[in-house]
């Protein structure tokens, strides 16, 4: 064992096994990170996600990022120029795409995504809100086809697509058809489905709408979900 | 070499029962406490994806606290014993050899590692059920995963136990190390995407990126939603390599371990 060339031919041997390793099994999508990290530059959690991938914790650096998204979409924001117009009218319409409201939703998506590609409901959340509630429908398309590019078999991004082409053309029930699908899935955000219960309304379906909201009122997870369908159920005097 | 290796389980054997009641427990009740903590109240904010969010706070957790254990445990075969030449004695007053009661060592804490990981698991599986929050059969390949990560991450701590000269450069390296592990095949992705990289990137960085350990081999545990919606294939045959390498990379790590260590003086 006392020889010098043992340390040497270590070093060569853990070599031959690393490229060996890295030579039959390829990182699947190396430039993800780097995205997430691109993303981020500015915001306060980058350096947070660095860490956390850098302790093996990167599915929690998505999570936490997700809650960042969460947190920021939660917080009301409201610029001098545009009002914040919460009425049905407003809704329907989407807010004005060149607002500068939220407008760090898609980056932080893509942050989120970056870290996890497949975090469904971070797409599904993202692309829901930018499309539905924000009007932003570029944006929406931008996110839900770099997210196909990496799980082209999770039809839900499809069915998306073709909802937020409907919404854009103002014809609601066929926006109807494909919201209705997503719904069922446990992924589905309650945001996706407030969006339809409202639609639901708007093409006056009303008992639809009520089921979607009485569920939203015993059952969503968000707290402001479940105020928002007691207020619904009560305006509409169910 | 059957009597070699019966020392050697002995060895193991030993340095299993003199750790696991207070390695495990400690552990354990630290674990328990922290992901009842995210688990109670943090998922409340993780509003819409809870049984995720409890689930990798679960996995990180099993990691994070295996990695302690191994740390701590790793340093005191290795380090304090032999330089207070207290139960090391008692190893080398018979005749046990060097390697012998390294290897020993090694398998001890690594067998350790193993009842503190399945308490911690079944810690985890139990407030998940209590959360209604589910299993899929993944989660198994997932923790057999992160073993084989830390048995690895266990190999490199020996070997720096033996080149650092205290407890806190070990701890700053063995760190360094497990960090650099789950980034370098990135780093190394990236200088082969650039079209002029750097003399330095080339000549240093990227021979470092293969000196390194390559965690991306154990990507088990970063996609079990996808694995569990068939969105990514689980193949047996990724564990059976990260098991593979594990041996390999963990086995030189050791072996060159295992050469400093008979150089080293015992006092």
């Amino acid at each position: 064992m006392k020889t010098f060339w043992f340390v040497p031919a270590a070093v060569v041997l853990i070599l031959l096994v690393n490229a060996w390793a890295g030579h039959l099994k390829p990182e699947r999508f190396p430039e993800e990170l780097p995205k997430a990290f691109a993303a981020t530059r500015g915001y306060v959690g980058g350096s947070r996600d660095l860490v956390l991938v850098g302790l093996g914790l990167r599915r929690m650096a998505a999570d936490f990022a997700m809650m960042d998204m969460l947190i920021y979409y939660g917080t009301y924001e409201e610029t001098p120029e545009q009002g914040h117009d919460i009425s049905d009218a407003g809704w329907v319409r989407g807010r004005d795409p060149d607002s500068l409201m939220y407008q760090d939703i898609l980056p932080l998506t893509k942050r989120v995504i970056g870290l996890d590609p497949f975090f469904r409901y971070a797409v599904l959340y993202g692309a829901g809100v930018l499309a539905f509630n924000e009007g932003r429908y570029a944006q929406a398309v931008e996110l839900l086809n770099e997210a196909l590019k990496r799980d082209p078999q999770y039809w839900p991004y499809n069915l998306n697509l073709s909802a937020i082409a409907y919404k854009k053309a103002g014809d609601f029930p066929k926006v109807v058809s494909f919201l209705e699908q997503i719904y069922p899935l446990p992924e589905c955000p309650t945001m996706l489905k407030n969006i339809l219960a409202n639609i639901y309304l708007k093409i006056g379906r009303k008992a639809k709408a009520v089921e979607i909201f009485k569920w939203m009122a015993q059952s969503a997870p968000e707290a402001e979900y479940r105020e928002i369908a007691k207020e619904r159920l009560k305006k509409l005097r169910v | 070499m059957v009597d070699a290796f019966r020392r050697v389980r002995a060895i193991t054997q030993l340095t299993m029962l003199e750790e696991v009641r207070n390695k495990v427990l400690n552990a354990t009740f630290l674990f328990a406490v922290v992901l009842t903590y995210f688990g109670l109240v943090l998922t409340n904010l993780a509003q819409g994806f809870e049984d995720r969010f409890f689930r990798d706070i679960a996995f990180s957790m099993v990691e994070f606290f295996g990695l302690a254990i191994l740390l701590q445990s790793a340093y005191r075969v290795t380090r304090q014993d032999v330089r207070k030449g207290s139960s090391v004695e008692m190893f080398f007053v018979r005749p046990v050899k060097r390697w012998e009661y390294l290897i020993g060592r090694y398998f001890g804490i690594a067998l350790l590692l193993w009842v503190g990981m399945a308490v911690m698991a079944g810690v985890q599986l139990g407030l998940g059920a209590v959360k209604k929050f589910g299993f899929e059969w993944i989660y198994v390949a997932a923790y057999i995963e992160i073993y084989l990560k830390l048995a690895v991450v266990m190999a490199a701590a020996f070997l720096l136990a033996m080149v650092t000269t205290s407890q806190a450069s070990y701890l700053i390296s063995s760190l360094l190390v497990y960090a650099s592990g789950h980034v370098m095949h990135l780093l190394r992705a990236l200088i082969q995407a650039q079209e002029n990289a750097g003399l330095f990137a080339v000549l240093f960085i990227k021979p470092l990126t293969y000196l390194l350990p390559n965690f991306s081999l154990y990507p088990t545990v970063n996609n079990l939603e996808a694995v569990a919606s068939k969105a990514v294939a689980f193949a047996l045959t990724g564990t059976v390599f990260a098991a593979a390498y594990t041996i390999f990379y963990g086995g030189i790590l050791l072996a060159l371990s295992v050469y400093l260590f008979s150089r080293s003086e015992v006092q």
